[in-house]
């Protein structure tokens, strides 16, 4: 494939430009600095492989050109063709026109290119100064590895790949390692995996807690029907026990019940009927029985009264001495009346008696006579004494005065003459009042004085007011000093308080001078002898005496008419003593006559008189009515002996007793004759009565002893005793039988009947019952407990599965697992992937290696001698740990980075040439150089411009250069004088 | 309706069962997700309970014994439960991952469940009103595994009975993507005058006969990036005139793969819309979850996925959305760089480096490479063998990441 022109529309600085290319295979292009020798050369590239958009402005031309151009190629195959880009037509993609005149797309330019694209070829088949100017840069050791991987791939970066790989990698995975992502997530997975087997395993265990289960589920059913058996067995024989005492009753009865012959003629209601038929008989019997006792009871008591009865002449007696009785009745009455009424009298009389008290006794009365003039003289005795006394008791009451007078002026004499002044003092007292009245004359102007001292003391206290007032004055000028400092003012207190000091005194001194005037005139006269106190004292004492000597004298006088007095009345004295002594004797008199008056005061005797006359009369009233009391006791005594008389015939001997006993006798004896009378009477009627009724009841009786008899006979007895010992014993029979019945329904309450009569024939012992029931609870008591415990496990058990159902751990854990595996699958295949380019990356650099090495080795080598003009003869690929060797002419070994910069150069474009040479033995696309001679002597310039102008008889070489020397040197090629810039010497 | 009988077929419930192929989610997805298989069977019944069916079919795989949880069988029994409130009777039949001799957990079902009890054919007659209704044959696999052909044993034995329902999990002899049970050719079926084949074992809804109605209904819940779109039942309603079959969604979530060119994305932003917008998809009324291949000519796009670009941008879109209530989640997104010409080329340079390195990589093994890792012991615990595609593609994408770094981000790097 050869560039025969290239056609710029635009292209960074180039515009309208056309450049040839068809001349020589080899084309040098010349071009001094920024002549735009790399446009160029971007362009070429641009034309081939197209630039994305942002190259492509990088490289929009300035001057508004529009970018783009055309390059003509000319292929072996089809002949020439053009291919056009634009950036602003499709995006900047290629349209190609051959030969044909067909239009043809990118994709066809890219199967042109054989694939080559745009990075491959720039490794392959150009390179620039600049690409030896990136090796300058790099490390000298890497210098081989790097020309090498360039060499090999077109690319620098196969190290970069294997680092950034193993990178990867080992983030990813490391086989001992821990944290790399692969590494957790195996731990991840060895976790869960653990908890999954452990929910497993539980899981698993689910089957064989089921079975249990079902186990457990069989076996309470079994217990639940041994439970039930063993109740049902309990319960019969619980029913047993308490059926017990009806079972007993039971054979009992039945035993009792074989006693009995199997029938008795004994027919149902025989019993009912004997039982009426006797009710009816009864009262029948009862009856006629009463009657009878009744009938012999009435003749017995007939008999009996006809015995006891009175005759009748005695009767009649009786009733005549019960007439008679009427009059002594009488006479007792009248007797009682008058023995009450001479009580009443007596008692009367000695009521008045009590009253008079006087000590006369109802007996006395008989003794006592009155005579008509008794009553006078006891009268006028009563006068009389009541005289005398009133005569004495006058005489008393005047002694007594005349006594008492005596007595008084006595003690009134007594007393004044004690109060009588001796004669001496009499005499001194008169002389004393005498000489006083001459003192008196004397003393008249003693009362002067008296006076003076009133206006003495009237004096000093108008003295002692002016003193005061001038005092105040002063002392209120004092004051009205202080205030106003005035001299008049001083002056003025000072006047006024010798003002006043001065009338003081003066006045003083006054009073003074009087006073001692006056007493001067009193000393004139001397000291009297009696006092006028002493001269009234006398005087009142004389006086005194003078009265008490009238008064004695008059009390002397009354004495001695009293004395008289006495005289008198002791004569009339003398005269009552002589009456007294007469009327004693008159009154002895009568005491001897009627002593009882002794106790009685005389001035009573004629009160007591009149009582006595009344008392005595009284008295003889009473006499009387004892006499008619004692004709009426004849009387009575009279009757009684009739009465007594009678008792005495009738019974042969007198009976003791009052007459009215007796009397009350004689009236029983006539009551109990009648009433006996009566009584026959009534039991004859009675006695008659009964006998009828007698046949009555035999009648009825007939009867229903004949309905008895029919009875008998049907019980086959004779007798009632034997007919009620039948009916006992049917009846007992009857009782024993019900009983069995009702025994036996209510045991059939408890059993079914078959039950029943397997239990009448079974020997129930109580406590064999007991001991069995006591087994049968205990059993039931370890079957029941037995079953709540298996119960409570089955119940456990049923939890846990229904836990064990509900439980989502497993299933999520087997989830999780899952997806983890999952994950690790995906990491372990982006793992794989990695590994795999890794070991592709290594394997295919190793092969590559092998297999174009030598070949690139050898061409390098021819080149590398030839542009060194052969100071080195061989050139070594680098080895492991070594650089790329280059051996000199003269067998020196010199490893790449001893080389000069020059050689390095040369080296590295001999590496590009083989190697284009060898790779691009297919492709032939054309070489393009662009400065990569910078460093190259004249001599090396013109051996590489010989080599490639060798290899451009193969393949179309297109030199970018500046240096002149190079264009110098080309002699087979063409020189294109890039524009403006090209000069040529 | 006299004459006809309805009734739901499912299979392959693999209730509690780990999803594959899901690395990293966030933890209410992730429960969501664990509890999407029950939510699925709950969907069934409630389906079963709202058609008023007359019973439900279940074929085989109910659970995996292998991972088997007790939640599992737990939440089986519990539906039978509410189906047998409902009158509703279950035939099932046990397939190779929940063979009866495998499972761990006695569970008692309810009455109105019949299970099949080994692997003879037998069957069960269902009656309505006095009347038999139908004939359900079927087996169950008692070991992990049955070679035989079980199609050929059916035999119809009551020809009283109008409806006769056969059960078999197994896959068609031809069928050679999974493991083969119970092989049978269709001839085999179609011609025992079953009016119904249910089958089960293929996770792919499959009709495979219109008459009679040879059917795989799939699973109810699609538990890998493979086991994509609508999962669920069929409702089939059986009368003289044929069979009617409908088929009801079950799935609580669904998985979703989607390819997206995004070669004219060129800023990040532009992709983190393109993204978006491809993977909401308003008609889908569950969550997803997405598989996102995005391919791409741009080479600035592998450079993207080098620096970890694509996956901030695919966490950042999981961030937003995944939180919504019908949540939409990429558990996994590859760029598929298609170097137009560009492979090609290399591979025929002969004498480039990368044409050296396709040229290796086509020959070489890499099991020695990685046996660091899958056969470190602790690791190799948890690793699945690698399957052969599983390396190639490993291969694939070093020889991808290679060329990329040694060819492009290389060179523009320079």
């Amino acid at each position: 494939m050869i560039v025969t022109r290239a056609t710029i529309d635009g292209f960074g600085k180039w515009y309208d430009q056309s450049i040839d290319f068809s001349q020589d295979s080899l084309t040098c292009l010349y071009g001094e600095n920024e002549s735009g020798k790399s446009t160029l050369y971007q362009f070429i590239l641009f034309m081939l492989f197209g630039l994305p958009p942002k190259k492509r402005a990088f490289f929009r031309p300035k001057t508004g050109a529009k970018m783009g151009g055309r390059l003509t190629i000319y292929d072996e195959e089809i002949g020439e063709y053009t291919i056009e880009r634009f950036d602003a037509a499709r995006n900047g993609a290629a349209l190609c026109y051959t030969g044909d005149g067909n239009k043809h797309d990118e994709e066809w330019l890219k199967n042109r290119l054989q694939g080559m694209t745009f990075p491959t070829y720039q490794s392959i088949f150009s390179f620039s100064a600049a690409d030896l100017f990136v090796l300058n840069e790099m490390k000298e050791e890497d210098l081989g590895d790097v020309l090498l991987s360039i060499g090999l791939t077109g690319s620098r970066n196969i190290q970069a790949i294997e680092k950034r790989l193993d990178a990867q990698l080992a983030e990813l995975f490391k086989p001992y390692g821990k944290k790399p992502i692969i590494n957790k997530q195996i731990a991840t997975l060895d976790e869960l995996h653990t908890s999954l087997s452990a929910y497993e395993k539980d899981e698993a265990a689910y089957r064989d807690k089921k079975e249990k289960l079902d186990t457990l589920e069989t076996e309470i059913g079994r217990l639940k029907i041994k439970l039930h058996e063993e109740k049902s067995c309990l319960s019969a024989i619980e029913k047993k026990l308490h059926a017990l005492p009806l079972i007993h009753q039971y054979h009992h009865y039945a035993k009792q019940l074989a006693v009995f012959p199997d029938a008795i003629p004994f027919p149902k209601d025989v019993r009912d009927r004997y039982n009426v038929v006797k009710e009816q008989l009864l009262p029948l019997q009862s009856e006629y029985s009463g009657l009878a006792a009744n009938l012999t009871k009435y003749r017995a008591k007939t008999e009996q009264l006809k015995e006891t009865k009175a005759d009748e002449a005695t009767y009649k007696q009786v009733k005549q001495l019960l007439e008679q009785s009427a009059a002594f009745l009488d006479i007792e009455k009248e007797l009682n009346k008058l023995r009450e009424a001479q009580k009443q009298k007596e008692m009367q009389i000695t009521t008045l008696l009590n009253q008079l008290n006087t000590g006369i006794t109802l007996p006395d009365l008989a003794s006592i006579t009155l005579t008509f003039h008794t009553e006078e003289t006891w009268n006028s005795l009563a006068g009389e004494t009541n005289q005398l006394e009133l005569e004495w008791n006058q005489q008393e009451q005047e002694e007594r005065v005349a006594k008492r007078q005596r007595d008084e002026l006595q003690t009134q004499q007594e007393e004044l003459k004690s109060h009588l002044l001796p004669e001496q003092r009499v005499g001194e007292l008169t002389a004393t009042i005498r000489a006083y009245q001459q003192q008196t004359d004397m003393m008249n102007d003693t009362s002067n004085q008296r006076e003076w001292q009133q206006m003495k003391s009237g004096k000093e206290k108008s003295a002692n007011t002016i003193l005061a007032g001038s005092l105040i004055l002063a002392m209120l000028n004092g004051i009205g000093l202080l205030f106003f400092d005035n001299k008049p003012m001083l002056g003025i207190m000072l006047i006024t308080l010798i003002i006043g000091f001065g009338q003081w005194f003066f006045r003083k001194h006054s009073i003074k001078e009087t006073e001692r005037m006056l007493q001067w005139r009193q000393a004139q006269f001397p000291e009297p002898a009696i006092t006028q106190k002493t001269y009234e004292e006398a005087e009142s004492l004389l006086a005194f005496h003078t009265k008490n000597e009238t008064d004695l004298a008059v009390i002397q006088d009354q004495l001695q008419s009293v004395d008289v007095q006495f005289l008198k009345l002791s004569e009339r004295r003398n005269a009552l003593d002589v009456k007294q002594d007469r009327i004693n004797q008159q009154m002895e008199q009568q005491y001897d006559n009627y002593p009882f008056l002794c106790d009685i005061d005389i001035s009573y005797w004629v009160p007591f008189y009149h009582s006595l006359k009344n008392i005595l009369q009284l008295h003889e009233e009473a006499g009387q009515m004892e006499h008619q009391q004692s004709k009426l006791r004849q009387k009575k005594a009279a009757l009684e002996q009739n009465i007594n008389r009678f008792f005495q015939e009738r019974n042969g001997e007198a009976l003791s007793g009052s007459v009215e006993a007796k009397m009350i006798m004689l009236e029983n004896l006539a009551r109990d004759y009648q009433q006996a009378n009566d009584l026959i009477a009534q039991y004859n009627g009675w006695i008659k009565e009964n006998i009828e009724e007698q046949e009555i009841v035999e009648q009825k009786m007939a009867v229903y002893q004949k309905e008895r008899e029919r009875l008998y006979q049907a019980a086959d007895v004779k007798t009632e005793e034997a007919f009620f010992q039948k009916a006992k014993e049917w009846e007992e029979k009857q009782k024993i039988s019900t009983r069995l019945a009702e025994i036996t329904d209510q045991l059939l309450s408890i059993f079914a009947e078959e039950e029943l009569e397997r239990i009448k024939t079974e020997l129930l012992i109580e406590h064999e019952l007991k001991e069995e029931q006591e087994t049968h609870t205990a059993a039931i008591q370890r079957i029941e407990s037995e079953l709540d415990a298996k119960r409570q496990e089955l119940a456990d058990r049923n939890a846990d599965l229904a836990r064990m159902e509900s439980s989502v751990t497993y299933s999520s854990t087997l989830h999780r697992f899952c997806m983890e595996q999952e994950q690790l699958a995906e990491l372990a295949r982006k793992w794989a992937v990695l590994k795999t380019a890794k070991e592709l990356l290594a394997d295919t650099k190793r092969n590559y290696r092998e297999k174009y090495i030598t070949k690139v080795i050898e061409k390098t080598s021819a080149y590398f001698a030839e542009l060194t003009n052969n100071a080195y003869k061989e050139v070594f690929a680098p080895t492991e740990g070594q650089l790329f060797q280059v051996v000199s002419a003269n067998d020196i070994h010199y490893t790449v980075n001893e080389l000069s910069q020059g050689t390095t150069d040369q080296l590295y474009v001999s590496l590009r040439i083989a190697i284009s040479e060898v790779m691009s033995e297919k492709h032939r696309l054309p070489f393009i150089i662009d400065d990569a001679f910078v460093h190259f002597d004249l001599y090396r310039t013109k051996n590489i411009m010989r080599i490639l102008t060798k290899i451009a008889e193969s393949q179309q070489v297109i030199l970018l250069t500046c240096k002149k020397d190079l264009k110098d040197t080309v002699y087979n090629g063409e020189i294109v004088y890039l524009e403006n810039t090209v000069r040529i010497s | 309706m006299p004459g006809q009988i309805s009734f739901l077929h499912a299979a392959d419930l693999h209730l509690d069962s780990p999803f594959k192929g899901l690395a990293r989610v966030p933890e209410a997805i992730f429960k969501e997700i664990q509890e999407s298989t029950f939510i699925a069977l709950n969907r069934l019944a409630n389906t079963a309970i709202d058609k008023q069916v007359d019973f439900v079919l279940l074929v085989g795989d109910l659970f995996d014994n292998e991972k088997q949880s007790l939640k599992a069988q737990i939440r089986l029994r519990d539906v039978f439960k509410k189906l047998k409130h409902h009158h509703i009777n279950v035939y099932l039949s046990y397939g190779n991952h929940d063979y009866r001799n495998g499972n761990k957990y006695p569970i008692e079902y309810p009455e109105n469940v019949f299970i099949f009890p080994d692997e003879t054919i037998r069957h069960f007659t269902y009656e309505k009103n006095g009347q038999k209704q139908a004939a359900i044959y079927g087996f169950s696999y008692e070991n992990r595994a049955v070679h035989e052909n079980k199609a050929k044993q059916f035999t119809i034995n009551d020809d009283t009975v109008p409806f006769h329902i056969a059960m078999l999990h197994g896959s068609l002899r031809s069928n050679t993507e999974h493991d083969v049970y119970a092989p049978f050719h269709l001839t085999d079926l179609s011609s025992k005058g079953v009016d119904y084949w249910a089958l089960g074992h293929i996770h792919k809804r499959a009709v495979l006969s219109e008459k009679p109605p040879i059917v795989y209904p799939g699973n109810i819940q699609g538990r890998n990036r493979k086991e994509s779109g609508e999962k669920g039942c069929y409702h089939v309603v059986l009368s003289k005139s044929g069979a009617k079959l409908s088929f009801v969604p079950l799935h609580a979530l669904r998985f979703n793969t989607i390819t997206k060119d995004i070669s004219q994305c060129k800023q990040p932003h532009e992709l983190e819309t393109v993204i978006r917008n491809t993977i909401i998809d308003r008609s889908i009324p569950e969550a997803q979850l997405i598989t996102l291949y995005l391919t791409s000519t741009n080479p600035v796009h592998w450079q993207w996925e080098t620096d970890g670009l694509i996956d901030d941008l695919t966490e950042l879109i999981n961030e937003s959305l995944s939180q919504q209530t019908k949540w939409v989640y990429i558990y996994q997104c590859r760029l598929n760089s298609t170097r137009n010409g560009i492979d090609k080329s290399m591979e025929e340079q002969g004498q480039h480096f990368v044409g050296e390195l396709m040229r290796h990589t086509a020959n070489v093994s890499i099991q020695p490479f990685v046996k660091d890792l899958y056969q470190h012991r602790e690791a190799r615990k948890y690793l699945e063998r690698m399957q052969d595609h599983e390396e190639e593609s490993i291969k694939k994408e070093a020889q991808q990441y290679l060329i990329r770094e040694l060819l492009h981000n290389g060179g523009e790097s320079q």
